[in-house]
Parts: structure tokens; C-alpha cells; sequence
């Protein structure tokens, strides 16, 4: 079986919703042509548009990565022992803007006050988690 | 320059674009990077500007337009709305400092040992707060327009707070 193009499935997905192109743009606020263009395949979309498209069409993405990953990382409070589960158990708490923003600050409040310098794991794998910010 | 009007807006609602405006300073420093003299719309140029990812300096342009507080201008941007005023009377006040919260330990992280800063414990009745308060707005101001009269391209950040030490938080107020 061909594999559709994105653009294309969005299109089916709308017309299937009796949504027009106009409709949405106009709730997104894009210009019409940003749309039109990546239905018919001459444009992409950056991330953050392609998920607010989907979420126009009922498909809640961030909602979905949050569940999936709620199950993995949920702590139950009865194992929260050490100041390690504490903080952990804040940061899977917070939007993904405020756990970047104290991860941030961690790095940065270490990098000022400890007396060794930050092993290079630690910061590639913070600066990758703070990458909004 | 007209201010945006807002009415009780939301941010409770998960990753709005206002939320996003509200609690990340890219978004802010982009914003006021367009007002500059030099502004060039280009993402790799304001990535290179603000030291930040060529997909965040996206992400806040396209964020802004939404939010209409830029617009395209042929092949740049202008800026529409100069500021909009997040108080109180707009949103929830502990969702307010939230947001502060954010923003403030954001800017903290990009202090340098040589950078100006400073912290003040003082007595006083806590009205001074709101008296004071509002000469450092002004003073703010004065700073913003002599940045933009002298043709000044950094973007500069601070970030002020006042908070009364003594009393329990009931007597301080609802936290």
C-alpha cells in the first residue's frame, strides 16, 4: 500500500470533519496559504503548527505523550524516600517550561557554587532537556 | 501603538501562546528584538542574536504573529502591540506569579559574575511597596526610551520583585 503524504491524510481528516481550510486558518490565526500549501504538498509545517493543527482536529498530541509518559514516570508517594524521589517526583509535576526552568537553574546554581566542574554527560544531557529555554 | 486588550485570559488552559509569552524569555526577546533598528526576520539572525536554537527563534515568530503582537510587513515584521499588561485584574494572581516565576529564574541563569545585581532587606510599612513599586515602573520606562532615542540594539533583561519578610502567610496575604 502507498504511503500517503501527511498533507494529504490532513486534508481526508478534514473533509471527513466537514471542516473547511478557512474555517481553520481562521482559528489558528495562519495565513491561508500556509495551510493550502502543506495539504497539497508544496510546504511543511513547523512542529508547533503541526500539533495546534492537530488538536484543531481533535487529536491532542501533548496530551497523549503526557499520559504515555505518566505511566512510566509516576511515582507513588509511599516510595518517595530520599531527596532524589522528592525532586523527582516536583519535576514530573510541572509543565515542561518549568521543569526546564529549574533544571536550568540547578545547572546554573552548580556551576556557580560547586567546587568541581560539571562532569561533560551531565551537561550535554541538561542542555538537550532545556532546549526550550 | 495600541495595547492588546485582554479579558481574564486563560493560562491555565496547558501550552497557550500566551502562556508561552508569558514564562519564556525567548518569546519576550524576540518580541522586543523587533523593535530594533538592525531587526532582521531572519531565524538564523536572531538565533545568532539571542544565542538560542534557529527552531525556538521559529517558534516565538510564529507565536508572536498569532498573538498579533507582531505582524508581517513585506519581508520583515512590525511590531503592533510594544507590551501587554499582565496584572491581577487579567489572570488569577497566583497564576500570575507563576508565570513571574518562571520568567524571573529564567533571567537569574544569565547572570555573569561581572553583571549588575542586587538585593535590598529594608524596614518600612509594607504600602512602601506599592509607592516604590510603581517609581521603578517609571524609572523602567525612562530606561526604555532613552534605549530606543540612543539607537540601542542588545537586549537587555531585569527582573524586580518586593516581598515582605515577617508575619505568617496569612498576615502576608494569600500566597
Amino acid at each position: 500500500m502507498t504511503k500517503r503524504p501527511l498533507g494529504e491524510l490532513i486534508a481526508i481528516l478534514l473533509k471527513s470533519q466537514r471542516k473547511t481550510q478557512s474555517q481553520i486558518v481562521q482559528v489558528l490565526g495562519w495565513p491561508h496559504c500556509q495551510l493550502n500549501r502543506f495539504l497539497n504538498g508544496h510546504g511543511d509545517l513547523s512542529c508547533s503548527n503541526f500539533v495546534s493543527l492537530l488538536k484543531e482536529l481533535g487529536i491532542d498530541i501533548e496530551k497523549q505523550l503526557q499520559a504515555k509518559l505518566k505511566k512510566h514516570t509516576d511515582i507513588d508517594d509511599a516510595s518517595i524516600e530520599t531527596t532524589a524521589d522528592c525532586v523527582q517526583y516536583i519535576l514530573q509535576d510541572l509543565d515542561s517550561v518549568s521543569r526546564q526552568t529549574l533544571l536550568r537553574t540547578f545547572a546554573w546554581a552548580s556551576d556557580l557554587g560547586s567546587r568541581r566542574k560539571m562532569p561533560s554527560k551531565v551537561s550535554e544531557i541538561l542542555k538537550r532537556e532545556t532546549n526550550s529555554i | 501603538m495600541r495595547d492588546m486588550e485582554l479579558a481574564k485570559v486563560d493560562l491555565s488552559a496547558g501550552h497557550s501562546d500566551l502562556e508561552n509569552w508569558a514564562g519564556n524569555w525567548i518569546w519576550r526577546a524576540v518580541h522586543c528584538l523587533a523593535n530594533s533598528t538592525d531587526f532582521n526576520p531572519s531565524p538564523k539572525w536572531i538565533a545568532q542574536r539571542l544565542n538560542i536554537t534557529v527552531e525556538n527563534a521559529v517558534d516565538a515568530l510564529e507565536g508572536l504573529e498569532r498573538l498579533k503582537m507582531i505582524e508581517r510587513n513585506g519581508s520583515t515584521f512590525k511590531v503592533v502591540t510594544d507590551w501587554v499588561k499582565l496584572g491581577p485584574s487579567e489572570i488569577d494572581r497566583r497564576h500570575l506569579l507563576f508565570q513571574h516565576s518562571k520568567i524571573a529564574l529564567q533571567l537569574i541563569t544569565k547572570l555573569k559574575a561581572h553583571d549588575k545585581y542586587g538585593c535590598e532587606i529594608l524596614l518600612g510599612k509594607k504600602e512602601l511597596i506599592s509607592k516604590y513599586g510603581s517609581r521603578f515602573k517609571a524609572l523602567y520606562n525612562e530606561m526604555r526610551e532613552e534605549g530606543v532615542r540612543s539607537g540601542g540594539t542588545d537586549v537587555i533583561a531585569s527582573e524586580v520583585s518586593f516581598m515582605v519578610l515577617t508575619g505568617t502567610e496569612g498576615q502576608r496575604g494569600e500566597q
